[in-house]
């Protein structure tokens, strides 16, 4: 947890590059120290819906985008808890541009492979169509085999891209992986 | 770090640790707002409060089953957080504010960082020392009474003073220089309360 | 909420609704565990139509709403008679998204959207500003009701009216309970008839045999029920006893009339005591231009005994915050917030500044329920006496 600087953060360099864009302006940081994360369930939701509130304050209906980034950013938090990253920091940066919020998520990368193979399965084509074959496949067969236990423990992103239209990117910055999330106002 | 002009009363220009490159305390959480940016109103001033408050109670080292003791936490650490962030945000000159709030040994601290004007920077040097001169009880009293018979005075502290005299806060402050802007000073405000074992 | 558990499951019988609100975003399927279990039960012991309200579920999580779909999966492997209703409301985006595409998986399964206080089997109403507030209302009486109604005398296979029946729920509960041997439901709004019927239908009920009649002038013989029930009805005619005699007639000898009646004036809610007896003082004043008399509670003992009845007993359910589930006993003085400050304000011409204070009022009581220090009561009068026998100076009217 860094010093308290007289750089404002958002000059800093961020990992995503996103500060980089000139027309993005930052909305809120948050950084969690993982140990303490990682002792209650309930931090995902916690950190999920006080952020979504933030980041929806200014809004004519801010319950409506509150409501919707909250759900959003609640599966991105629970996937970094399933993921069981080791010791270091998470951080989750709002930025705002134009009629859209971006967010983005910095993880450590140890840990299991959750978080890429989550990504990957929602970013793959016809996010749609993966969806609806994974889900049927879950109502007929209680997953008793492991492909089907692990799509159901990832399907949480793809969700997100096959029936909410979110917009999902993954890089590695460091020792940090950033998943990136575009969220329309509307 | 920035160089440090003034350290008052408690104040740990120790926190948070770090060691080796290894980053301490064991649980930490920051918010960095952007008020020229994106606007700090209190409403959210008071979910942050709430926020810091309900995420530590689910902290391994603050927990506690007993429901009262809980809430005795959670109202506690969400005055305080609210107290410390609200003057942030109103004081604040620069272009952040930053929050922080951690438990190491025992110890929760509660931290708020804000620029403000250089000038500022002794009168208020001054009205924080005489806050730690005396009894924190006596000069609250003190202070509601003459608040009582002219409100229009603007008497300032309150918050500090029941920190310290309800919730049993050690106050310290920090002033910095700012590398690039002369004209301003960081400002950061620390609290540290004790986790009360069960 | 308990903050361990942010969300409530409740099943209320009288809708044949398991309501889940709150945030719902179990870790896995064990932490599922406790609305699953209330879900599945519910499935195998009703028939008709089963409502999974969730117009007040803000968020689930994916884990969540995969249990969800395996117990439409479930109803459809085990129940397959059963209906589901997926009760929404456009306020929570995401639901018309995710449930969309459960019922384009599950053909037992439909979407309904709602936006104000949920009622089931909408149908054409011409009237419908009451019914939201009228099953709200036995939604939270039921449960003090049902032991009460044992204990005043009715019994499984009786012959039962029921007078001023509304919106038919009470008779639907009382069917369920009780299983008397026929009930005959009675009310004089074709409206609340079309809907009680609509309801009795959609739970699969066929033998509650519905009319449309005048509770001054029942279209029935006299002396043919054990059990004559007349409730929250008796406050809002201008000539209370002229419904008692119908009652009293309709009766066989040795049978019970049971009546339950308000004593609004005793409404109450501490903290902001004063808005809130000013509000029912207020409410009442509009109701007594219109004839009616919602403090006629205390007052039922009299209108039995002077009729005649005997073996006459009274008592009082105290609806309070304490004895009753938070968020229903508010949903119910919202929903009277809605009628009084809106049809009943215009039917009565109040001007702006007493609307508003009125509203004003209500959202105290409401503060008062919500409130940890706060104690509010909705007192409801019961009360039952027998017909005596006929006697060669009075035979049977």
């Amino acid at each position: 947890m860094s010093q308290p600087s007289s750089d404002p953060p958002s000059q800093q360099p961020a990992p995503s590059g996103l500060a980089a864009e000139s027309e993005s302006t930052p909305v809120v940081r948050a950084s969690f120290s993982m140990q303490g994360f990682m002792d209650g369930w309930l931090h995902c939701q916690h950190a999920a819906d006080y952020l979504a509130r933030f980041a929806s304050s200014d809004r004519f209906d801010p319950e409506q985008l509150t409501t919707r980034l909250s759900t959003y950013l609640n599966e991105a938090l629970e996937l970094v808890f399933r993921s069981a990253p080791g010791p270091g920091e998470l951080i989750v940066t709002i930025h705002r541009q134009h009629d859209r919020l971006d967010v983005a998520l910095a993880c450590p990368i140890a840990g299991d492979e959750r978080m890429r193979r989550s990504v990957r399965r929602a970013t793959e084509a016809d996010a749609v169509a993966t969806y609806r074959r994974g889900f049927a496949g879950l109502l007929i067969t209680p997953p008793a085999s492991e492909d089907l236990s692990e799509w159901e423990a990832d399907a949480g992103l793809l969700e997100l891209v096959a029936l909410h239209g979110i917009t999902l990117a993954l890089h590695e910055a460091g020792d940090a992986l950033v998943l990136h999330m575009t969220v329309p106002h509307e | 770090m920035n160089e440090c002009i003034d350290c008052i009363g408690d104040f740990r220009d120790d926190w948070p640790s770090t060691e080796g490159g290894v980053r301490g305390p064991a649980v930490c959480v920051s918010v960095v707002f952007y008020p020229a940016d994106f606007a700090v109103r209190w409403s959210q001033c008071s979910a942050t409060a709430d926020f810091f408050a309900e995420y530590f109670a689910a902290v391994e080292a603050c927990r506690r089953d007993d429901p009262a003791a809980r809430d005795e936490f959670i109202g506690t650490l969400s005055y305080v957080v609210n107290e410390l962030v609200e003057n942030a945000v109103k004081f604040s000159v620069g272009e952040t504010v930053e929050v922080t709030v951690g438990v190491e040994d025992d110890e929760l601290i509660v931290m708020a960082a804000n620029q403000i004007l250089a000038t500022t920077a002794t009168p208020l040097v001054e009205k924080f020392r005489e806050l730690l001169a005396g009894d924190p009880q006596e000069l609250l009293f003190a202070r509601v009474e003459a608040n009582a018979e002219d409100p229009e005075a603007g008497v300032s502290g309150l918050g500090f003073l029941t920190m310290m005299s309800d919730y049993a806060a050690r106050l310290g402050w920090r002033f910095a220089a700012v590398h690039d802007n002369p004209h301003n000073v960081l400002l950061t405000t620390m609290a540290r309360l004790e986790v009360r074992k069960p | 909420m308990d903050p361990a558990q942010p969300y409530t499951v409740h099943y209320h019988e009288n809708n044949q609704e398991v309501a889940i609100a709150g945030s719902l975003r179990p870790r896995d399927a064990d932490d599922f565990g406790p609305v699953r279990e209330v879900l599945v039960r519910v499935a195998a012991a009703i028939k008709g139509t089963l409502y999974l309200n969730l117009k007040r579920l803000r968020y689930c999580n994916h884990r969540a709403f995969v249990e969800l779909a395996r117990f439409l999966e479930h109803c459809r492997r085990e129940h397959p008679e059963l209906r589901l209703k997926l009760v929404i409301s456009s306020v929570i985006p995401w639901a018309p998204i995710r449930f969309g595409y459960l019922t384009e998986l599950f053909p037992n399964a439909i979407v309904e959207q709602y936006d104000r206080a949920f009622y089931p089997g909408q149908g054409v109403i011409e009237n419908d500003q009451l019914i939201p507030v009228l099953r709200t209302q036995t939604n939270i009486v039921w449960d003090h009701e049902r032991e009460l109604l044992r204990k005043h005398g009715l019994r499984p296979g009786m012959r039962v009216a029921d007078i001023c029946c509304g919106i038919g729920d009470f008779a639907v509960l009382l069917h369920k309970e009780f299983k008397p041997e026929v009930i005959v439901a009675v009310d004089h709004s074709r409206p609340f008839l079309q809907y009680a019927i609509q309801v009795a239908k959609e739970f699969g009920i066929n033998d509650i045999e519905y009319q449309y009649g005048d509770a001054a002038n029942l279209l029935l013989a006299s002396n043919t029920f054990d059990f004559v029930t007349s409730r929250l009805s008796l406050q809002v005619f201008d000539q209370p006893e002229l419904i008692m005699r119908e009652l009293l007639r309709i009766c066989k000898p040795g049978g019970r009339v049971y009546l339950t009646n308000e004593m609004m004036s005793h409404n109450y809610g501490y903290p902001r005591h004063e808005s809130v007896s000013w509000t029912y003082a207020q409410t009442m004043k509009m109701f007594a231009t219109l004839g009616m008399d919602l403090s006629i509670g205390p007052k039922m003992y009299s209108l039995l005994t002077d009729l005649g009845f005997e073996d006459v007993s009274m008592e009082q359910i105290g609806i309070t915050n304490a004895n009753t589930v938070v968020e229903d006993f508010a949903r119910v003085i919202e929903s009277w917030e809605e009628y009084i400050t809106g049809e009943l304000s215009t039917a009565t011409g109040q001007p702006q500044a007493i609307v508003d204070r009125l509203k004003a009022g209500f959202k105290d009581h409401v503060y008062a329920i919500r409130s940890r220090r706060g104690f509010a009561i909705w007192p409801i009068f019961v009360a039952s006496g027998r017909k005596p026998a006929p006697t060669r100076e009075s035979p049977t009217r």
